[in-house]
């Protein structure tokens, strides 16, 4: 007889005078001390079985509480937190995956890992050649009066290089500028100067945020649009700006913009709002531009200027300051100056 | 449903409960472990009942679906998140299966405990079943009928069980009982002898 049948058999009751049994149980220690569990097994279910029970609570008793049980479920049911928790506690699952969601969205936003940053931008030409007499100071000098001061240029056997540039834009004028005091035609290679930093996820979005502030007040729509391509040209996109104001005199920028080329373009809609307190505050105080032709010939700067506020007045400016300068050309400027109406 | 309505089905409810009222609170406390366990299941199970009793269509075979609804409730109890059943568990004491008014604390309360152990030993529904089985003596008819299985699977689970018991218990056994069987080779006893 096996282990296996043995231990079957410790369940049977009429096998309590199986000779194959006791004989193996004499023999095998393992089965003999199963057999002493099943003796205080059957020891425990017979007294148990023989115990008093304890006495049993009243149906009236039990009904009561029942009821009261039932009156305060219904009332806590009735509040929001309590359905929530109902809810949750009739489903753990749903509560243990809202967890776990939540603790992968934490770790991944605020815990930080390594990742490549781009810090600035290089120009390198290779196997250029012998370029003259030109000296690399000549390029920091011209880079420098573009604005671009912490360039680093070097000239090593026939590669030149320019390091150090902070866009995409400026590494272009920086190759630009060199071709142009160089002379020579070969195509500069742009490459970008990352580095390895840690940073979280929210820490990487916001540092790609870029924010362009621009000051539209007294600024046509040609300036702003100028204004914002040399913003976003600054930061190393391309970009194509258009700037329309409506009937309300609500101001729209539309933006194409690509981070260099090739990409894809991507074309935002943007509203530019007044940021003032007046009642209005939403729109622009700028009128439409208004276009005053005055024949200057022949004429004194006090008639050009009078002529100049008669026609603005009949625009319905009033108040204009004009003055009339001479250039360095002998040609005349005349520069009107309008209050910016409060309400308009 | 009209509130006469609801009133006439929650007396009828109590009328069908009425006949096992007794048998029903000392399964609940003997499944649940202790007295305060067992009362709580008892209501909550009657709750539940109360709140189905209208998918119940035939009467006859109230008893059967109640005590589905009790071993059920004991389940869902089982499943509760561990930090819970942590809470419940540091707030109850030892588990005295029925707490029984004893005469003899010290060998009854052996054997409690070893019961205790052996039937925690069990999942949700092996451990209904034991109770019902060995404790409350119901026949492997109607097990099968309260657990919607035939006759020969609930043997087998019940021989599955013991089994599991059996192995919590053994390292309970006593020592010097191991080494006089060895000695003095096996005996069995008769009150080894389960029923089957």
């Amino acid at each position: 007889m096996n282990c296996r049948k043995v231990r079957r058999l410790l369940n049977d009751k009429n096998s309590i005078n199986n000779l194959d049994l006791i004989r193996h149980l004499k023999a095998c220690p393992s089965c003999a001390r199963e057999a002493s569990a099943s003796e205080l097994l059957a020891s425990a279910l017979h007294q148990e079985l023989k115990a008093q029970p304890s006495p049993e609570t009243p149906l009236n008793i039990v009904r009561a509480k029942v009821e009261a049980m039932s009156k305060q479920k219904l009332s806590r049911e009735n509040t929001i937190m309590s359905h929530l928790i109902l809810g949750f506690n009739r489903r753990p699952r749903l509560l243990a995956g809202f967890g776990l969601a939540l603790m992968v969205f934490l770790f991944v936003t605020l815990v930080p890992f390594p990742y490549t940053r781009t810090v600035g931008y290089a120009v390198s030409f290779e196997k250029i050649g012998n370029i003259g007499g030109f000296a690399p100071e000549q390029l920091s000098n011209v880079l420098g009066a573009m604005g671009y001061n912490d360039i680093k240029v070097t000239l090593n056997g026939g590669d030149f290089k320019i390091a150090g540039l902070p866009t995409r834009q400026a590494a272009r004028e920086a190759a630009l500028a060199f071709q142009k005091l160089t002379g020579i035609t070969a195509e500069p290679i742009i490459s970008q100067v990352t580095q390895r930093v840690s940073g979280s996820l929210f820490a990487q979005v916001a540092e790609k945020q870029r924010k362009i502030e621009i000051d539209a007040a007294g600024m046509s729509n040609a300036e702003i649009e100028n204004a914002i391509m040399q913003k976003l040209a600054e930061a190393g996109y391309q970009a194509k700006v258009s700037v329309t104001t409506d009937a309300s005199g609500e101001r729209r920028v539309s933006l194409e913009m690509s981070r260099q080329a090739g990409d894809s373009l991507q074309q935002e809609q943007i509203t530019i709002k007044n940021l003032g307190n007046g009642p209005d505050s939403d729109k622009i105080g700028i009128p439409l531009p208004i276009q005053v032709k005055v024949e200057t010939e022949g004429k004194t700067d006090a008639e050009i200027i009078q002529e100049v506020k008669d026609k603005l007045a009949a625009e319905g400016i009033t108040n204009p300051e004009v003055t009339v300068t001479v250039g360095p050309d002998g040609k005349k400027r005349v520069e009107v100056k309008v209050q910016k109406e409060e309400h308009r | 449903m009209s509130k006469n309505q609801m009133q006439a089905v929650s007396e009828k409810f109590w009328k069908l409960l009425e006949p096992i009222h007794s048998k029903a609170e000392g399964f609940c406390r003997r499944l649940a472990g202790n007295r305060d366990d067992g009362d709580d299941l008892y209501q909550e199970a009657i709750l539940a009942a109360l709140a189905k009793f209208g998918t119940l269509r035939d009467e006859s075979a109230f008893k059967a679906w109640f005590y589905r609804i009790v071993v059920n409730g004991h389940k869902n109890h089982r499943r509760l998140p561990w930090w819970r059943r942590v809470i419940e568990q540091i707030g109850q004491g030892d588990n005295d299966i029925g707490d029984h008014q004893s005469h003899d604390p010290s060998e009854k309360y052996a054997a409690r405990r070893y019961l205790e152990i052996a039937l925690s030993a069990l999942k949700s529904n092996e451990r209904a079943l034991i109770v019902l089985y060995e404790l409350e003596g119901w026949p492997v008819a109607d097990l099968a009928e309260l657990f919607g299985s035939p006759d020969g699977t609930i043997k087998a689970r019940l021989s599955r069980a013991r089994q599991k018991m059996r192995k919590a218990l053994i390292p309970l056994v006593p020592q010097d009982e191991k080494n006089k069987r060895r000695e003095d080779g096996y005996e069995l006893p008769e009150s080894s002898a389960t029923a089957e």
